[in-house]
């Protein structure tokens, strides 16, 4: 079962997150802020994480960038949801790679399909390399 | 006037010559009386007697020393010459002696026989023994022989200085004359330039017509002088006027808010407003009479002053923006205008150019576009829960029941709280463009206060936050416009639980004071507010710059707006803070007022 991480400081956003992503059939880890979501990260990646910006403590932003510097060798991707998607979002968003903006009012049925999509695509990608190692 | 000269001349000539005629005609007289008398007085007998050198008659004629003497002769009374003497080539003409002894003695022209030259002769009686015997004849040339001879060289020496005196003197006059003529005709050209007539004096006017002149120039003058005397006075006036009309219009320049610079054509600045300073920072004689390259050290500034050199630029009003050199955070929009001639569009006087500072209205515009920004995040956070709630219920059918009654309830707050923003900034929009009319009711301020206390307890215990209401029962019922005056108490219970760090306690008191006040207090424990950011917490969009504010969902309106309705209410409102130790707004109301207006109304 996939695991995702839900970063952010509404509770009823958190609720909601989870109870929907449950129901599609995901492990669901939710935190309410930036700095126990790195240390979630740090401890155990998890398959997708699905962030706000505005936050407590650490901010949306501070979690990406400190991923970025803290595990490199990531390859799961990040939702951003925000409702601010202007210059200055973008500007610090381009540096980062496999990282996706979810426009608010977030569509849980958007989500959900990124994440199918996404998790389809890696899992055709495992089956190749698998394919290829087995002849090998 | 050498002619006049001449003529003068000719004049005294003619005068010495008839003097010199008279005095030798007298000379004659004297001489030939003498002589004819002496003869007739002298003895008869001894005049006739010798006619040698040495006789009576010769000595006699001697006597005299006349160059005009012709003869002297003694005849009978027949008229025989009985003895003679005579200058040299005279011969004594023969003459008619008179009979009567009444006419013995006289005289008579006579001819000479010789050259025909007139003899002027004088005669006495000669008498002897009472008888008349003969007569004494003396005979003088009447012409001066050598008069004008001798005479000329005399006239010549007198003449010439007279001539010589009357040409230096013509041409000294003609000299000191010519200055007098020019002035004669520089006034009589003046005269013309006044529009007076100066005909009567013929151009080539004398002494008297340019005294004359002069004294009509004097005249003309004096009035001159007096009418300049008047138009100075007047002039005074107008000038006075002028000044007055200047600083006037200087003064309502100065009063302007906005810096105003004049350029004329040539680009140099005439005329700055008391703003300059203050919005340039540039004094106003560092810029008046210089180019603006010595003053102005903003490239773009400078390059749009310039430009106005030509004419043809400056059609039209255009205007650029700028931060001044020392204050990078201000913002000055420069506007410049063309002064073209009233009469002729086509001619430039100069430019009008006009300093505004614009740092508020960008401030507000900053401020407005970041409103926009925060308001449109605060509507769509609660949008975002309604969106991923209801389709929660959408999808999945199969919820359990209490998380479908959950759902419910998070919707039902999610509307709630984008209706409470909502209602803000209508309230807003109503208070500032005058709208807002508050409808004031009795109310029971113990009810209002429980109520939005109680609206509260939710969001208070998500953040495990502890509420206490403390109300005096003293607090009775005032009049309020309920729904205007809940926004109030809603916004500061509602920051004061934002702002609360979790596991903190909110306090909602109110009582009244000595003074018949209401004092309604909302107290926290939360993150406090600095000294600086106290002055500007009622300011509209403002929000204090700091990490535990920006962590928190706000728009700058909320305080705004509490401080609008409770001072609406005639009431005040103020805050006690301390960064890191909590904060305390505090509303005072008038309830004495409040009851007298109950009195009125009843």
């Amino acid at each position: 079962m996939k695991r995702i991480l839900i970063v952010d400081d509404e509770p009823h956003m958190t609720h909601v997150l989870k109870l929907y992503l449950q129901r599609a059939g995901y492990d669901v880890e939710t935190v309410p802020n930036g700095e126990v979501a790195l240390a979630s990260v740090l401890k155990a990646a998890p398959d997708a994480m699905v962030t706000d910006i505005q936050m407590p403590v650490m901010t949306g932003k501070d979690l990406c960038l400190s991923i970025e510097a803290q595990y490199p060798q990531r390859k799961f991707p990040i939702y951003v949801m925000t409702s601010m998607t202007d210059r200055e979002h973008r500007d610090w968003t381009q540096k980062i790679d496999n990282l996706k903006f979810l426009e608010k009012p977030l569509s849980m049925r958007a989500l959900t399909q990124a994440l199918a999509a996404h998790f389809s695509t890696i899992n055709a990608d495992t089956l190749n390399t698998d394919g290829g190692v087995a002849h090998g | 006037m050498i002619s006049a000269s001449l003529l003068v001349i000719a004049i005294v000539s003619g005068l010495l010559y008839q003097h010199q005629i008279q005095q030798h005609q007298e000379k004659t007289r004297v001489h030939g009386v003498a002589l004819s008398r002496a003869l007739s007085n002298a003895d008869y007998t001894q005049l006739v007697a010798g006619k040698d050198k040495a006789s009576l008659v010769r000595n006699l004629v001697n006597v005299q020393d006349n160059e005009d003497f012709a003869y002297g002769v003694i005849v009978n009374t027949a008229g025989d010459k009985l003895n003679e003497v005579t200058s040299a080539g005279s011969i004594a003409p023969p003459a008619t002696m008179p009979n009567e002894p009444y006419a013995w003695f006289g005289e008579h022209q006579l001819k000479s026989p010789g050259d025909g030259r007139e003899i002027r002769e004088f005669f006495a009686p000669l008498m002897k023994d009472g008888q008349l015997v003969g007569f004494a004849r003396a005979g003088y040339y009447s012409q001066p022989k050598n008069l004008i001879s001798n005479q000329i060289s005399s006239f010549a020496l007198l003449a010439l200085p007279i001539f010589l005196l009357t040409t230096l003197s013509y041409f000294l006059i003609r000299r000191e004359m010519k200055p007098l003529k020019q002035l004669s005709e520089k006034m009589e050209q003046a005269s013309l330039s006044y529009g007076v007539q100066a005909t009567s004096i013929s151009s080539n006017a004398g002494l008297g017509d340019f005294i004359q002149r002069f004294d009509q120039f004097i005249q003309l003058i004096q009035s001159r002088v007096q009418k300049m005397d008047m138009e100075s006075v007047s002039t005074q006036t107008t000038t006075h006027l002028l000044t007055y009309k200047q600083e006037k219009a200087e003064s309502a320049l100065n009063a302007i808010p906005d810096a105003v610079l004049v350029i004329d054509q040539s680009g140099i600045p005439t005329f700055a407003n008391q703003k300059i300073e203050p919005i340039l920072g540039i004094s106003r004689e560092a810029m008046i009479g210089k180019q603006p390259q010595e003053w102005c050290k903003n490239k773009e500034v400078l390059a749009f002053l310039t430009r106005f050199k030509n004419a043809n630029n400056a059609k039209g009003a255009v205007s650029i923006e700028f931060s001044p050199e020392d204050a990078a955070n201000r913002k000055v929009l420069v506007s410049a205008l063309p002064l073209f001639s009233p009469r002729d569009q086509n001619t430039l006087f100069g430019m009008l150019v006009v300093f505004r500072d614009v740092s508020k209205e960008h401030l507000a515009k900053q401020a407005g576009v970041e409103f926009v920004s925060h308001v449109s995040h605060e509507l769509k956070t609660p949008l975002n829960t309604l969106s991923a709630y209801s389709e929660l219920l959408l999808d999945y059918n199969t919820l359990a029941e209490s998380d479908r009654v959950n759902a419910v309830n998070v919707i039902h707050s999610e509307v709630e709280r984008m209706s409470g923003l909502i209602s803000n900034l209508l309230s807003i929009s109503k208070m500032e463009t005058g709208t807002l009319q508050l409808s004031r009711k009795r109310v029971k301020l113990q009810d209002l206060l429980q109520d939005a206390f109680d609206n509260m307890q939710n969001s208070a215990l998500g953040k495990n936050i502890k509420l206490a209401l403390n109300i005096s029962p003293e607090v009775g019922s005032v009049r309020l416009d309920k729904e205007m005056f809940r926004i109030a108490i809603d916004n500061l219970l509602s920051n004061a639980i934002k702002y609360s760090n979790v596991g903190g306690s909110v306090t909602v008191s109110a009582h009244v004071m000595d003074d018949e006040q209401i004092q309604i207090s909302v107290k926290d424990q939360g993150i406090g507010i600095s000294a600086e950011d106290t002055e500007k917490v009622f300011n509209k969009y403002y929000r204090a710059n700091n990490q535990e504010t920006a962590m928190r969902s706000g728009h700058g309106l909320g305080l705004y707006l509490a401080k609008q309705i409770v001072e609406l209410h005639h009431g005040s409102i103020k805050v006690n803070s301390e960064l890191g130790h909590g904060t305390e707004f505090i509303i005072t109301i008038k309830a004495q007022q409040v009851q007298l207006e109950e009195l009125q109304a009843a």
